[in-house]
């Protein structure tokens, strides 16, 4: 070890002299910057360097770091020429050209600052966007909004934008344009920087508890990418996803697409744009409203002519099944009356020639009876002129009577000295049995 | 439903016509029931005339309406 003994004045410098030979030239340094936006305005700027773990997020090294005044304006060119695409700022990841330098009075290593590849901040937050729409994506975040329906008519909007912004103004004066009755529900957010995620995820939920809302809207001027960069966030798309109205975004970018638009419902370009849509999609219904009242006009209008035709048809039909149907009550009136006209004389006439009949048969029955009487009394009258005893006795035959008046047929029926009497054809004789 | 009094009638009336035609009316009661007969056919014929000229009437104020 030497024994020399330095005052702390010639070891800085020896030290410095150490590392201005290890670092004859600058070097590209690259890490994430923390401690800028506070020291951001002073003339030098004095910031620090980190380096995290990547899976902890723990710091694993820093080192500050400074920009002259002389290089300030040098780089903000150099990312202005890169289409404005960010700014210096806290957290985010930057590749610098630095000289190592040993500053002396303090005796601290610090970096100065001499130059920016802007593409290399650009690739990081075009890797992490991609990274994170990947994950959200897989996690299905990215479409659960755009399953919700938007309404036909969605009037009543929950604004979320900075109150008086560009944004706000041309938003509010697109939709006041059209003069259709637009109702905003604002909520008036940081749209960019740190908080305002917070505030802009504090907006959703507060709109999401407004019941009356149809659709949300997200809406900001243009930025650089860094501006918007809050706007690639998951906890933003997280909240849109669980959303229960739709979310409409209009983040003012011509180039990149946010993931808050991603997750969105629809997204336009601008705030006016994302108005525009508004404007027309309400317009579009009154168009179809018109269309469909004329189509409905005309349809009722053919349906009460087809009526009308019909009622006419009914009518003259009405007439003529009525007619039909009392001209054939009246045939049936007619043939009615014909019967009674001409059936009871036919009956009469009838039962008059079934009387006359009758007489008529009455009297030849009357007639052959007769006659068959008589021709049975002239019989009659034959057999008993036969039978007849006169007729007999005038043949010799006489009729002999007893005591008693009985007549003798046999022997037996007269006794001795019975006196007898005879009737002969023309008398009578007595006689006495001896 | 109920009957109305025309069909009453006119049932009535083919009755009559029904027994007189197939003769099985009575003498004694035939002129009563030709009496009937011609009173229900009276009635009818003048119920059939009224409805014709009411449908008639009705369905002229009809085609007025139209017109107007």
């Amino acid at each position: 070890m030497s024994q020399d003994v330095l005052k702390v004045s010639e070891l800085n410098q020896f030290i410095k002299d150490v590392i201005n030979s290890g670092f004859p030239q600058a070097i590209w340094v690259c890490g994430e910057i923390q401690g800028y936006d506070r020291n951001k305005d002073r003339t030098h700027v004095f910031f620090e360097l980190v380096e995290k773990d990547p899976n902890s997020k723990d710091i694993v090294a820093r080192i500050g770091l400074v920009i002259f005044a002389n290089r300030k304006f040098q780089i903000e060119s150099v990312l202005r020429r890169s289409e404005n695409a960010f700014a210096l700022k806290d957290d985010i990841e930057v590749k610098f050209a630095c000289k190592v330098d040993f500053y002396a009075p303090h005796g601290a290593v610090r970096l100065i600052v001499e130059d920016i590849d802007p593409t290399y901040t650009l690739g990081k937050i075009a890797q992490e966007k991609q990274r994170l729409i990947t994950l959200l994506k897989e996690k299905g975040v990215l479409d659960k909004n755009k399953e919700l329906k938007l309404p036909t008519v969605a009037l009543n909007i929950g604004l979320i934008t900075a109150y008086d912004s560009a944004a706000y103004n041309d938003f509010i004066s697109e939709l006041q344009k059209s003069g259709i009755g637009f109702k905003i529900y604002l909520r008036d957010s940081l749209m960019q920087g740190k908080k305002a995620e917070a505030d802009i995820v504090k907006a959703i939920d507060k709109l999401n508890r407004v019941s009356a809302l149809d659709v949300i809207v997200i809406t900001r001027g243009g930025g650089s990418i860094s501006d918007l960069s809050c706007f690639d966030s998951q906890l933003i798309a997280e909240r849109i996803a669980a959303s229960n109205f739709p979310v409409l975004s209009g983040i003012g970018h011509e180039i990149n697409t946010t993931i808050t638009d991603l997750a969105a419902h629809t997204y336009a370009k601008t705030p006016t744009a994302i108005a525009q849509f508004l404007v027309g999609s309400v317009q579009n219904f009154l168009n179809t409203l018109n269309e469909q009242g004329s189509k409905i006009v005309e349809l009722a209008e053919n349906m009460i002519d087809r009526e009308r035709q019909r009622l006419k048809d009914a009518a003259v039909n009405l007439q003529n099944t009525t007619r039909h149907f009392l001209k054939e009550h009246n045939e049936q009136i007619i043939r009615i009356e014909e019967v009674i006209r001409h059936k009871p004389e036919n009956i009469l006439a009838k039962e008059r020639s079934l009387l006359t009949n009758s007489q008529e048969i009455l009297k030849k029955v009357i007639k052959t009876r007769l006659q068959n009487d008589q021709c049975k009394l002239e019989s009659y009258r034959k057999i008993i002129d036969i039978v007849h005893p006169a007729n007999t006795m005038k043949r010799g035959f006489s009729i002999t009577r007893n005591s008693q008046g009985k007549v003798v047929k046999v022997v037996k029926d007269v006794r001795a000295k019975e006196q007898l009497t005879t009737e002969l054809m023309d008398g009578v004789v007595r006689s006495e049995v001896k | 439903m109920a009957e109305s009094k025309y069909s009453k009638s006119i049932k009535k009336l083919e009755e009559i016509i029904e027994r007189i035609e197939n003769e099985e009316i009575d003498v004694d009661e035939l002129s009563d029931k030709v009496k009937e007969a011609v009173t229900l056919i009276k009635d009818c014929k003048s119920k059939i005339e009224k409805a014709e000229f009411e449908v008639k009437k009705v369905v002229e104020d009809f085609d007025i309406e139209e017109k107007e």
